[in-house]
């Protein structure tokens, strides 16, 4: 039995209604009480295979380690990048891999959608009374994104060491805003493609794409790539918010920056806006997927 | 439960089933169709798999023409022309492949999480040889579009055609034994989960080392020259590596032997080390949910 048919009835779902309403996991200490229990349980569910679960732990390392050796490779062979130096494109590179893992931790099983809807749990998810987009995040204990999260605060570290920046309250909370705005962004265009896998079956592969296009080139300097691309990876799929236009203000970056320097601050209205529209679609997918299975 | 063995469950022909084995074999070739037709079955995924390609052959272009510059320099050994038609070459190559493992389900791994590899083994085909003929259209499949983009590239001037025809001819018989390295390398990885059920872990590292040490990620030239060495002698980088090196000239055709010989062996000492593990999976065969 899956541990979310523990949960209780939703607020949101309306129709059923509770029996206890002053039942103590109503409550949101007692939510926060369910979830950890889900999740010790879905630690040790992925510890009955003890080398899977290391692998799982080594995987979300290599996987970020193989994004640091392509910048590497690249700075090695290339040493000018747009005039940024090692430390400053760190700092890009350490706000986006900070977004992904928290992402990864949070809400990475959204990826998972293909095979829950392959193996009919996302079925299940939909008779239970408890928000489907919350079933699906909380399917699996996500043990990998504790490797990616590694990688990237070893590779903050790394940046910070190299970096010969002032260090304000300011400028700390605005990289930890940096870093919350690239979680929500990788979120929001995730929950689009999400959206379009419930409508087209197979259109999967797009969750490998987005994943590997912003971990190859939200990593870079914005004036490295020519005007397309600049324009590509700042209105078309903005990945340059989860990284590089943040990065560019706290490095004083901000007044080369392609367009306008006002987009070093832009980033909480596009990521608001990205998972505004995110969930929107994500509904009306369900909303499909319920008329057509 | 533990299945028996390999005898009485089709691995080899009963004297019954010998009468009628010229026409299985004659047949067997079909399972070749199984994963393009599969893949027709779901339109999207040929336009979502189109639309990858496009994209990022067009990003990765741009990307190494960006890094290079104006300046006509050779870094590495390579001129820009040869990284980007290196660029190109390996990421056909490599996405296409990717998205495929990610979308088809015939695997071990989610055979044996679900009970249903006790087919493999019902079949009149051994489970070995259904697995080479469906790797068999993989690969063909992959092949496909492989030719298709290499046909746009050269068409819209983003890939180089190879220096000679002897290049031309030496790249292709080096790709032909690069799918063959990397069918048994993925065959090798895939059958792991017959002793530990669950492989995700595995696949995933095996991904890993496949998409830095075949190239398909950073031309292997980039790297440091002990590692370029290195990786040059694994089995990963007869892949793509060698091949994509041959075409664009970076390896000169003249000195082309000793890799195709290289590949030739590697292909030889997988092949038979897959036959091994398919020997012993079969005998410990653990059949879930049934």
């Amino acid at each position: 039995m899956s541990p979310m048919s523990a949960m209780p009835p939703s607020p949101r779902s309306g129709h059923v209604k509770p029996l206890v309403p002053e039942s103590p996991v109503r409550r949101p200490v007692g939510r926060m009480r369910l979830a950890a229990v889900i999740l010790r349980a879905g630690v040790r569910s992925q510890l009955a295979n003890r080398a899977d679960f290391a692998m799982a732990i080594a995987n979300g390392v290599t996987y970020q380690v193989t994004v640091l050796l392509f910048a590497t490779v690249i700075f090695g062979r290339f040493p000018s990048l747009a005039g940024w130096g090692v430390g400053e494109v760190l700092l890009i590179n350490s706000i986006r891999m900070l977004g992904h893992g928290l992402y990864m931790l949070f809400f990475g099983n959204l990826g998972l959608l293909p095979h829950l809807l392959r193996d009919g749990r996302f079925d299940a998810f939909r008779t239970r009374p408890a928000p489907v987009l919350l079933q699906v995040f909380t399917y699996e204990a996500p043990v990998n994104a504790v490797g990616d999260l590694v990688v990237a605060c070893a590779s903050l570290s790394v940046c910070l060491s190299l970096l010969d920046v002032e260090w304000t309250v300011g400028m700390v909370a605005f990289l930890l805003a940096a870093v919350v705005g690239a979680l929500v962004i990788e979120l929001g265009l995730n929950l689009h493609i999400a959206a379009l896998v419930l409508r087209f079956r197979g259109s999967e592969s797009l969750f490998f794409w987005l994943d590997s296009v912003s971990g190859t080139f939200g990593n870079y300097p914005l004036g490295l790539f020519p005007w397309v691309l600049q324009g590509a990876f700042t209105f078309v799929l903005p990945i340059a918010f989860a990284g590089f236009y943040p990065a560019a203000w706290l490095t004083g970056h901000a007044d080369t920056a392609p367009f306008s320097a006002a987009l070093a601050f832009a980033f909480p209205a596009v990521a608001a806006a990205l998972l505004w529209s995110g969930l929107a679609w994500w509904r009306r997918g369900v909303a499909f997927y319920a008329r057509n299975n | 439960m533990t299945a028996p063995g390999p005898e009485s469950l089709g691995m080899q022909a009963s004297a019954g089933d010998r009468a009628t084995a010229g026409r299985r074999r004659s047949r067997a070739h079909r399972l070749a169709a199984l994963v393009p037709r599969t893949e027709w079955a779901y339109r999207p995924r040929i336009a979502a798999t189109a639309f990858i390609i496009v994209t990022q052959v067009f990003l990765y272009v741009l990307l190494w023409r960006a890094l290079y510059g104006e300046g006509d320099d050779t870094v590495a050994g390579m001129d820009v022309t040869q990284a980007v038609t290196y660029s190109v070459l390996a990421t056909l190559m490599g996405t296409g492949r990717v998205i495929m493992e990610g979308a088809s389900q015939e695997t071990a791994q989610s055979k044996i999480r679900d009970g249903s590899v006790v087919f493999w083994f019902t079949r009149p085909v051994s489970a070995r040889r259904y697995c080479a003929w469906r790797g068999l259209g993989e690969s063909l499949y992959a092949t496909t579009w492989l030719l298709s983009g290499l046909a746009i590239g050269l068409a819209t001037g983003l890939v180089a055609a190879p220096p000679s025809a002897a290049a031309a001819s030496v790249a292709t018989l080096s790709y032909a034994l690069g799918q063959g390295v990397f069918y048994h390398l993925a065959l090798l990885v895939d059958l792991t989960s017959f002793w530990t059920i669950t492989s995700f872990g595995i696949n995933r590292l095996a991904a890993f080392a496949q998409t830095l040490l075949s190239g398909a990620l950073i031309p292997l030239w980039f790297f440091p020259s002990w590692f370029t060495a290195v990786s040059g002698h694994l089995p990963f980088s007869a892949t793509v590596h060698v091949p994509v090196s041959l075409y664009t000239g970076r390896i000169a055709a003249a000195d082309a032997w000793p890799q195709l010989l290289e590949q030739a062996v590697w292909c030889l000492l997988l092949a038979a080390v897959g036959r091994l593990v398919w020997r012993r999976a079969a005998r410990r065969l653990l059949v879930l949910g049934g």
